[in-house]
């Protein structure tokens, strides 16, 4: 008989390296909007993922699986902080709010959508090492950021809130 | 010129981006899955074991998880002795499973002279209805053991429990200080 191979906590890891791959592709066409050096160190966060799964394979493979999750979930947190950081980079300094939306659209929404199919996946088949309680946490936070970065980056609403800050900057 | 020069070294740098993404990413996906591929035990109990019987020797010993027993059985010179219901063999698990008798050893050997007390030693495999599923017979001439073939494999339905009975037949005369030991094996799937 064979059964599905369940989930690691090393996929939040995985997951986190393709992300930072996919960042630092994403940021390199546009220089101009991006700083220079960005795409290169997203991809050396991209290898410090990678430097992650194999000392968890090849050099500490006795460690617990709770302490691999944190550390992976960690990972996938900073992945996830660095993709909405670089939306509020777009919308707050540049003010690119096409760009910004468009990067929230095909980037951030469908970057929190797969890290929280993820981890409700593997909290689902690991309910004592990610209880509910922190399922529902973390199912509630992306939602939150999704649902705030939506409005955000709304074309009127973002206008509105970042036309009175010029103004304002202007008036003093 | 420059224009065009400046363009092949943003593309060079960008395939260069390019492989080198590629080669993290698959090293790490590789990674990955030689984690998934790592072979796992997980200790869980035995599905198919052994339950003591209404007709349980005196003597016997049932083993820690029920997974071995020992019965301490005895034989009548010139006799008959039945053991109706001295052991049974209990599916605790949802699904079927199938299993079969297998001879390992027998002591003493063939060739000694203390076989020739024995005459048979024959187990029978009862299902829940009373039906005989297998005879696995061991007996006797002269000195040498005819130890049974190994069963086909018989299907033990889910929650099932069936029985496994003894008779045993002496010789005339039989001493009564001889004992046999055997050993049979239940292969389950």
């Amino acid at each position: 008989m064979t059964y599905p191979a369940q989930i690691q906590p090393q996929l939040f890891a995985l997951v986190g390296v393709f992300l930072f791959l996919a960042l630092s592709l994403l940021t390199y066409p546009g220089e101009d909007r991006f700083p220079k050096k960005l795409p290169y160190i997203y991809q050396v966060a991209a290898f410090f993922g990678l430097l992650i799964l194999v000392v968890n394979r090849f050099v500490l493979p006795e460690l617990e699986e709770s302490t691999r999750l944190w550390y992976c979930y960690g990972y996938l947190v900073a992945v996830l902080a660095n993709v909405i950081g670089t939306n509020v980079y777009l919308t707050v300094p540049k003010r690119q709010y096409k760009t910004s939306r468009n990067w929230s659209a095909v980037v951030t929404f469908p970057s929190i959508l797969i890290s929280t199919y993820f981890v409700a996946e593997y909290g689902f088949t690991q309910t004592s090492l990610m209880p509910s309680i922190e399922q529902i946490t973390v199912l509630v936070s992306c939602a939150a950021i999704a649902t705030c970065a939506g409005i955000l980056f709304s074309k009127r609403i973002s206008h509105a809130l970042f036309r009175n800050v010029h103004i304002r900057e202007v008036t003093k | 010129m420059n224009l065009r020069k400046a363009l092949s070294r943003k593309y060079i740098k960008f395939l260069i981006l390019i492989a080198m993404a590629a080669l993290i990413g698959t090293a790490s996906a590789a990674i990955y899955y030689s984690v998934l591929m790592q072979p796992s035990v997980t200790i869980t109990g035995a599905t198919v074991i052994f339950v003591s019987g209404n007709d349980w020797p005196t003597g016997s010993t049932l083993g820690t998880n029920s997974t071995w027993v020992a019965l301490a059985l005895k034989a009548y010179p010139n006799a008959t002795l039945t053991y109706d219901q001295p052991l049974n063999i209990t599916n605790t698990d949802t699904a079927s499973h199938l299993f079969r008798l297998r001879n390992v050893s027998i002591t003493p050997a063939s060739g000694t002279t203390s076989v020739s007390n024995f005459t048979a030693i024959n187990f029978i495999v009862e299902d829940a209805a009373g039906t005989v599923q297998a005879n696995f017979d061991y007996n006797t001439t002269g000195t040498t053991w005819n130890t049974p073939t190994t069963t086909g494999y018989m299907t033990l339905p889910a929650s099932t429990t069936w029985i496994i009975s003894v008779q045993t037949t002496a010789a005339p005369g039989a001493s009564s200080t001889v004992t046999a030991s055997l050993v049979i094996s239940v292969d389950v799937q």
